[in-house]
């Protein structure tokens, strides 16, 4: 934040997660407030819950509402998983079975929380590292139905269509041929770790060739979209989370498609 | 509107299954994950579900390092840990609010100390160190993010720590959350967070009374007499300001709130410390005030 306060650097937007401002009051949401006064905020949670079966918490539904008027977002998202049920919340991404059930499940909840919030949210394709022997359909066809039939647009993680291609043994070319390419909002980026038998989806290094790749399809299929660097652990220098951007920037062919940094 | 669409009964079998193989201390049998779970890659599935059951921890316990930095740096790393991990299996995250995954990590401690059958006396002081450190970060976590007096004071609002005869009172002000914190700590709080990668050799118990508060989004420690420190323990869960002093049954704090009615003192924590009515084994100094850095 520092860096942002002293050289106030030209960067298209911000990602914040959700949950570290959603009840803070202290400096750390004062700088939310200081970058939404100059730059455009979007808004990533990790704790909605989409697919859980436990009911919508109305309380932190309502807390995002207030957040998201008080910066403005330009995109409130979240990831279509699951995190708990029966009040847990595990803070983990959870996978759920595309089943028809989970489906309708999920698009049901997808339509409360765009009425409740008043705007179109965004859901993210999560890494994953197990499947569900029940599941029906691949994940691309269960991601697109969601997308199109709740009429919410997707965040589409190109990273973690790598990783879950890798663990998953799918094609993930095959996957970005296939989706819904109008509805993608904007795009994430990050690097992985790749430990032999699988890869995970560590956010702390550079972007991958691979997903480069990928992203170039992406490219594509969507006429370029704005993009985000996710670089959450071993953070580096701005700079150099600015020049990874800046890589996207150019790839996408678009005056300035690419943002930046996640707070 | 409600969410009114029935929880589907697959789905919700399915999670409630996942979740506890995510929880439990041991992994689910065998076969019992090759039923439910698909293999991906060249990993079978009780692996897959390993690396949620690994990842689970490890954020959690990323997340308990970071509220109490002083505590790990005084248990060490190996302690510390396996204190979590008690805790973590006791207490499993019932908030979105990572930051409250501490919410009962020092009511946990207490609870499980091992001399818990001993009267008070009898006990271990290094066990009242650790529970009263915990109780301190959670405290020091809590201010940090609070509703605070900085947006009023940026929009030109007088300090709101001067009180007077209306404060005593008007109805509790909402920044009373990062003003009221308040915890028993022991006098090694501030070397465990100054030094950093270094704990204190021998860690002297002695208790203090510290209020927690915040300025200009920085936290405050300022040291308390016994009866300033019950003063605010009792205001949280009182209507006025003065019903939190009339609970505490010292005279020199009645003689206080008569002086806030004739508008002429300072606040009572900015004040010379009133005097004890039995001084002579407690510490004679006024209460300081010091900026701390964020553990």
């Amino acid at each position: 934040m520092s860096h942002v306060r002293a050289h106030r650097p030209q960067v298209d937007f911000f990602e914040a997660i959700t949950e570290n401002y959603l009840d803070s009051r202290g400096a750390r949401r004062r700088a939310l407030t200081e970058i939404a006064e100059r730059y455009p905020v979007l808004l990533h949670g990790v704790c909605l819950s989409i697919g859980g079966t436990d009911p919508l918490d109305r309380d932190y539904l309502a807390l995002l509402r207030r957040l998201a008027d008080e910066v403005r977002a330009v995109w409130v998202s979240d990831h279509l998983c699951w995190t708990g049920v029966a009040g847990a919340h595990s803070h983990e991404l959870l996978p759920l079975p595309f089943t028809e059930e989970a489906l309708r499940h999920v698009v049901h909840r997808v339509r409360l929380v765009q009425d409740v919030l008043g705007r179109t949210i965004a859901l993210e394709n999560p890494s994953s590292y197990v499947g569900f022997a029940g599941s029906q359909m691949p994940e691309w066809e269960f991601v697109s139905r969601v997308a199109e039939e709740a009429d919410c647009a997707l965040l589409l993680d190109v990273n973690n269509v790598y990783v879950s291609s890798v663990n998953h043994g799918f094609d993930p070319r095959f996957y970005l041929r296939h989706l819904p390419h109008h509805r993608v909002a904007y795009a994430h980026l990050a690097g992985h770790r790749h430990r032999g038998t699988h890869i995970v989806d560590t956010h702390d290094g550079p972007v991958a060739e691979p997903v480069w790749e990928l992203y170039d399809q992406v490219v594509e299929h969507t006429g370029g979209v704005s993009t985000l660097i996710e670089w959450d652990d071993h953070l580096p220098p701005f700079p150099t989370l600015a020049a990874e951007a800046d890589r996207a920037r150019r790839r996408a062919r678009r005056p300035s498609p690419a943002g930046t940094v996640r707070g | 509107m409600a969410d009114r669409a029935p929880a589907p009964g697959a789905l919700a079998g399915l999670q409630s299954w996942l979740q506890a193989a995510l929880l439990a201390a041991d992994p689910p049998e065998p076969g019992a994950a090759r039923r439910v779970l698909a293999a991906g890659g060249a990993l079978d599935a009780r692996a897959c579900l390993d690396l949620y059951r690994t990842s689970y921890r490890m954020r959690l316990l990323e997340s308990m390092r970071t509220t109490y930095p002083a505590l790990r740096l005084l248990l060490g790393d190996d302690l510390f840990d396996r204190f979590c991990a008690e805790y973590l299996d006791a207490c499993p995250p019932r908030s979105w609010a990572l930051a409250r995954l501490g919410d009962r990590f020092a009511d946990h401690l207490e609870r499980h100390r091992p001399d818990a059958h001993l009267a008070p006396a009898a006990r271990e002081r290094w066990i009242d160190l650790v529970v009263d450190l915990a109780h301190l970060e959670r405290a020091y976590g809590e201010v940090l993010d609070a509703e605070g007096t900085e947006e009023a004071a940026e929009e030109g609002q007088p300090p709101a720590d001067l009180p007077d005869a209306a404060w005593l009172d008007g109805a509790p002000p909402p920044w009373r959350r990062a003003c009221g914190c308040c915890a028993r700590a022991p006098s090694c709080t501030r070397t465990c967070w100054r030094r950093g990668a270094t704990a204190p050799e021998r860690p002297r118990y002695r208790s203090t009374w510290l209020a927690v508060s915040r300025r200009d989004y920085t936290v405050v420690l300022r040291e308390l007499f016994p009866e300033q420190y019950a003063v605010l323990r009792a205001l949280p869960h009182a209507a006025t300001a003065r019903e939190a002093l009339g609970a505490v049954p010292a005279a020199p704090w009645h003689a206080l709130a008569a002086r806030l009615d004739d508008r002429r003192p300072p606040h009572p924590a900015a004040a010379p410390a009133p005097q004890h009515p039995g001084t002579s084994h407690r510490p004679a100094r006024t209460p300081t005030r010091e900026r701390t850095p964020a553990p």
